[in-house]
């Protein structure tokens, strides 16, 4: 282990500071996020098919009419 | 339904019939008159927030099932008995500039609870700039330090990069490989000892756990407001996290604290990047809670929830103003979630985490939107015949009310379905606490329990279109890119004075003036009444809600009983004890100038993380100032200045 307590003085007494280690980074993850274009596109594609579903949902209604 | 995929195709199943259920009956009322632009609109984000409000019923009616079907929601090896784990977990506090006196108080009360259990150690880990905080926070430690034992550390950054992500990164990075577990906490976390233990030999049971989340209980405050929320959470809190935790299983979220964290998987996986471009969409992740779990997900590792755990508590904002100013960064750190989203790689379910948080706050615009589009159009409608034919889902042809009419009839099955979807789960909530007659009893039985579902359904009422109103004000700033600050919360009860109210909610009040004159006198002005009433009281609401004495008085009477209250809460009264006994935060600043032994300390622990140089013209000059005691011109920046500098303040000793 490459850490170890540091002893500070301090006010009344010895006081263990933090440990002290070798720092070890946390990589920053990959993010690969969406264009806006892509995420336009991919709204429209989902309002065009929610939109032809609820047509095609009351498609029935209209012949019954 | 053992298949966790099972119940989540069901629940969507759910939704989606529902919600087309729904928009065919408003449908069939809309098309009498011929479905234009404006109907189609109405169509459009009716399904949209209907389809949100009746998540959350599936959600309720699931946790509903699985409580009264004693389904086990945490299907985790329950490990060795605690105590005899040989793992060591960090408890970590981050804050920035939080109350000194609070912060130091619960850490102690949560110390205390955990007593001689082995393994664990605590961390204050401050980004506080304000440096009379910091000075206050080392003095606190120490006394801690002293008088509790040798495991509490205190960490300074002088600066708050990266926020409390970049905080909790700090920690991981310079310590995170002593621990095999952190318990994330904030600075109005409390938990409980046995709830630790229990969560570390959880987490030594199950290789696979990454993070297990303990739903905090609001607890602790005496405002109305406060009080309200307190008794909601608890009242309405263990029905939807039931039903979160039914559905989630292994693909749980994350909510910033009051979880337990395997070290080794979160440095793996979840160190944040920055996002392109600026803020409010882009820079540092603001929302990091979600974002983490949804990686702990990416990379293998399980997220889970624990809604029966039990000793986890946290206090709500004193006053709606308050709980407005937290939601006003929320709503920030939810609507960046848009660009991650449909990052690659994600599981469906984070992502479905992600959607649920950005519809908490774009519901309130999409809200506001649909009432203006609804409003036009029943004030554009054209007088009709008294009657027309039309046909309806299961009757054929059959005569309707033209809209310009009564449609009253027609709409009563959507709006008693709209009621039975917002107030179904507070009966069902109601229900399932008559089943447990001790909780119940805790609640101040059952007529105290009803009284108060009423009262803070007509509160809730009230406050939504408030809510709305303020969060849509924050999408709108935000789309326009207007960013916000990441500042410290106001955590301690105060009643609002009612100029600050007046001034914060003069808005509201004026708009719902404007439009009670629009809609005066016209057929739609019934249906805005409720909304209405909302805006129009909104200051009343804000000011009278915020009052500790009000809060007192109705805990008196019975009104919004919870258990902490009725039955008390150890850790709560202790933390709430210490707090007392230390009365009011002093300005530590000074003391660093004439006490010897407190320079000593700040000494001491400044020669551990260094600081960014100040010019040497500037130090001598505040230098010279702090000689003569003459400090009273001194900035912020100044005594950072000063503070920073071990030599100066070696000077003056």
């Amino acid at each position: 282990m490459d850490c170890e307590v540091r002893k500070v003085e301090g006010y009344h007494e010895p006081l263990s500071a933090i440990p002290a280690c070798q720092p070890q980074p946390m990589p920053a993850q990959e993010l690969v996020i969406w264009t806006p274009a892509r995420i336009l596109a991919a709204a429209a594609f989902c309002l065009y098919a929610a939109g032809r579903a609820t047509v095609l949902a009351m498609v029935p209604m209209k012949r019954d009419a | 339904m053992p298949d966790p995929a099972l119940r989540r195709w069901l629940f969507l199943v759910l939704v989606v019939v529902s919600t087309v259920a729904a928009t065919a009956q408003l449908w069939s009322v809309l098309r009498i008159d011929g479905v234009g632009i404006l109907e189609g609109t109405i169509l459009f984000l009716f399904a949209i927030l209907f389809a949100w409000i009746v998540s959350s019923f599936w959600v309720a009616c699931f946790g509903a099932w699985s409580r009264l079907g004693r389904t086990q929601l945490l299907p985790l090896k329950s490990g060795p008995a605690p105590g005899l784990t040989a793992s060591r977990t960090a408890i970590i506090m981050p804050g920035y500039n939080e109350d000194v006196t609070g912060v130091f108080a619960g850490v102690r009360a949560i110390y205390e609870s955990v007593g001689a259990r082995p393994g664990f150690d605590f961390y204050i880990l401050s980004d506080s700039t304000n440096p009379s905080h910091w000075v206050a926070e080392e003095m606190e430690w120490q006394r801690l330090r002293r008088e509790l034992g040798d495991n509490i550390f205190y960490r300074h950054r002088p600066q708050n990069i990266g926020r409390k992500a970049g905080n909790i990164q700090d920690f991981c990075e310079n310590w995170g490989r002593l621990y095999d577990y952190m318990v994330v906490l904030d600075a109005d976390s409390l938990m409980t000892g046995d709830t630790l233990a229990r969560l570390v030999t959880m987490m030594d049971a199950n290789p696979r756990a990454g993070l297990i989340q303990v739903p905090a209980q609001l607890v602790g405050r005496t405002s109305l407001f406060a009080r309200i929320l307190q008794f909601s959470s608890s009242v309405y809190g263990p029905l939807y996290n039931a039903g979160l935790a039914f559905l989630q299983q292994a693909d749980g979220n994350y909510w910033g604290h009051n979880a337990i964290i395997r070290v080794r998987a979160f440095m793996a996986h979840c160190g944040l990047p920055k996002l392109p471009g600026k803020p409010p969409f882009g820079g540092e992740i603001m929302s990091h809670d979600f974002v983490e779990a949804a990686f702990l997900r990416r990379g293998g590792w399980d997220v889970w929830m624990a809604p029966d755990l039990g000793g986890s508590f946290e206090e709500p904002p004193p006053t709606i103003s308050d709980f407005l100013k937290r939601d006003r960064r929320w709503c920030q750190g939810n609507l960046q979630h848009l660009r991650i989203v449909f990052a690659q790689g994600l599981k469906m379910p984070s992502r479905l985490h992600l959607v649920m948080g950005i519809m908490s706050y774009l519901s309130s615009p999409i809200w506001l939107v649909l009432l203006i589009v609804s409003a036009v159009e029943m004030l554009g409608v054209k007088p009709h015949p008294a009657a027309v034919f039309t046909n309806t889902w299961v009757g054929g042809i059959q005569p309707a009310l033209p809209l310009s009419l009564s449609h009253t009839v027609d709409l009563l099955p959507l709006v008693l379905a709209t009621l039975a979807v917002l107030f179904g789960p507070k009966l069902l909530s109601v229900v399932l606490l008559m089943r447990d007659p001790q909780a119940l009893r805790a609640h101040g039985g059952l007529s105290a329990v009803l009284r108060g579902v009423l009262g803070e359904s007509i509160f809730s009422t009230l406050l939504a279109p408030v809510v709305m109103l303020q969060h849509s004000w924050f999408v709108f700033n935000i789309l326009a890119g207007i960013a916000t600050g990441w500042g410290a919360q106001q955590r301690q009860d105060r009643a609002l004075p009612i100029g600050f109210v007046i001034r914060g909610f003069a808005a509201h009040t004026l708009i719902g003036v404007g439009a009670a004159l629009i809609l005066y006198g016209t057929g739609a002005f019934g249906w805005f009444v409720p909304l209405l009433a909302g805006m129009l009281l909104s200051v009343p609401l804000v000011w009278l809600t915020s009052s500790l004495e009000l809060g007192e008085r109705l805990h008196r009477a019975g009104w919004f009983l919870v258990p902490s209250e009725t039955q008390g809460l150890p850790v709560l009264e202790r933390a709430h004890t210490l707090a007392a006994a230390q009365g009011p935060q002093v300005d530590a600043r000074q003391l660093v100038l004439e006490d010897a032994t407190v320079r000593g300390l700040h000494l001491a622990l400044l020669a551990d993380t260094p600081h960014p140089p100040s010019s040497h013209e500037k130090l001598q000059q505040l230098l010279d100032s702090a000689r003569r005691r003459d400090t009273s011109g001194f900035s912020r920046e100044d005594w950072t200045a000063l503070l920073s500098d071990a030599e100066s303040l070696k000077a003056l000793s």
